[in-house]
């Protein structure tokens, strides 16, 4: 044993006046990969609720149904802001257990599809909550880039010619029913429409299947200036549409119920 | 005579926080074995492990607050000792090929068994075979290697020394010996 080590050790010590580090520093870098996990974990299981509302409501089958060699746009549909974030997210929380103090133990691959099965299904819940939509359209106000970063993703619904239309909601003039349209390649179009083209049809379909002893409720939807919008109808003029359908890409009112009498 | 063979790692790390001049029981007690590890894993020099005992040392002696208790002492001042070794490797930009050391005959037995080659009844001729063939394993291999046969350690203690988890030592290390069998048999050392 070199007695020689331990000397030369001892004298840079006290000489450099080394000191242990403190505790507390430990305990904080600790605390922070935790908190950090954590933060991580619950962003992206915001992002993973804003994926599925995306889902559900930018419609795209009903695009599909329309035919006209859709199936390659398919992938254009799907909402990749939010599968980017949530993608960051998973690796940031996964880089920070690593990092704790006993994250080496777990098996890597546990910590990822663990991530992911959790962030689905907090997302899952938050999305029924509705706070997806108020986190989307906050997204959508607040942040710089992501409302250019919609309407490029949503110019899909931009294909007049084919009988779609999609764009935000300028002006109203509901006694004309018409409203003007600003789409997602910015460009303006006057929309000519009736009520039923607010009215989802299955809903009205089941409607008046169901027994006449049961009260008929659907949800209405009314059009609001700065809408995010979807229509399929069919190209009537240059810059004029008329909508046979309208539908909320997103929306974060809940939608009022009226009574259909038979 | 302070008796701090027969005191715990926990007691030492305890009293060398108390007072920087208690450090050197537990300096006595690990310069061997890691010199040993350094000089295991690497070509350097007396004069670099040397060196580089010292870093390492500074470094427990500095972290000595982080140590867990739950993990075992040897571990978590092997985990340093590697780590620096590594940042050495990578300061200097290569990684030598590995040296032969004395190991005994017992030893050399019992890694023959457990890798499955046959052993040769020259110590010193198996000891330079095994070598040349660990030194042709992939870098991943040979630290868990080295640890698991030469420093005897277990899949725990190499799962925190590396920081990785067991499952994945367990699979390294298999994988380290089907290669190791295959470079001895490639190398004609079968008979």
């Amino acid at each position: 044993m070199n007695d020689n080590i331990s000397q030369k050790v001892l004298e840079k010590i006290k000489n450099e006046k080394i000191v242990p580090t403190p505790k507390w520093y430990f305990l904080l870098k600790n605390y922070l990969l935790w908190g950090v996990f954590s933060l991580a974990l619950i962003i992206g299981s915001l992002a993973v609720s804003v994926f599925i509302l995306a889902i559900r409501n930018n419609h795209a089958f009903e695009l599909l149904i329309l035919g006209n060699s859709l199936n390659y746009k398919i992938f254009r549909m799907l909402p990749y802001f939010w599968i980017i974030l949530i993608t960051a997210f998973i690796a940031l929380a996964y880089f920070n257990l690593r990092y704790t103090k006993d994250g080496y133990r777990i098996n890597p691959y546990l910590i990822i599809v663990g991530n992911i099965v959790i962030s689905i299904f907090l997302g899952t819940i938050i999305y029924f909550t509705g706070l997806a939509a108020k986190i989307e359209s906050f997204a959508y106000h607040k942040i710089p880039f992501y409302e250019n970063f919609y309407k490029r993703q949503n110019r899909f619904w931009v294909e007049p010619k084919a009988g779609y239309l999609g764009g935000i909601v300028r002006e109203i003039k509901i006694n004309n029913n018409e409203f003007k349209l600003h789409d997602f390649t910015d460009q303006n179009w006057i929309i000519i429409y009736n009520s039923q083209a607010l009215t989802p049809p299955k809903a009205l379909h089941n409607c008046v299947q169901k027994k006449p002893e049961k009260p008929c409720l659907i949800s209405l939807f009314e059009l609001e200036i700065g809408q995010r919008v979807g229509l399929i109808g069919e190209e009537i003029a240059p810059g004029k549409f008329r909508a046979i359908k309208i539908r909320p890409l997103i929306w974060s009112k809940k939608l009022p119920k009226i009574e259909i009498l038979r | 005579m302070f008796d701090w063979q027969n005191k715990t790692d926990q007691e030492l790390v305890i009293l060398a926080l108390s007072r920087a001049d208690n450090f050197v029981y537990l300096m006595k007690r690990y310069e061997p074995k890691i010199s040993a590890y350094i000089k295991k894993i690497s070509n350097f020099s007396k004069e670099e492990i040397e060196d580089l005992l010292q870093e390492i040392f500074i470094k427990v002696y500095r972290n000595l607050n982080n140590y867990d208790s739950k993990l075992k002492f040897s571990s978590w001042i092997y985990r340093i000792a590697h780590n620096e070794v590594i940042s050495r490797f990578r300061k200097i930009k290569s990684r030598p090929a590995l040296i032969s050391c004395d190991i005994d005959d017992n030893l050399i037995n019992k890694i023959a068994s457990n890798l499955n080659i046959e052993r040769d009844l020259d110590h010193k001729l198996m000891k330079e075979k095994l070598y040349t063939c660990i030194n042709q394993l992939e870098k991943k291999y040979q630290v868990i290697l080295i640890l698991k046969f030469f420093e005897e350690k277990d899949y725990e203690e190499i799962a925190d020394i590396l920081k990785k988890p067991a499952g994945t030592i367990a699979t390294l290390i298999n994988r380290g010996k089907k290669q190791l069998h295959k470079i001895w048999q490639k190398n004609n050392y079968e008979r």
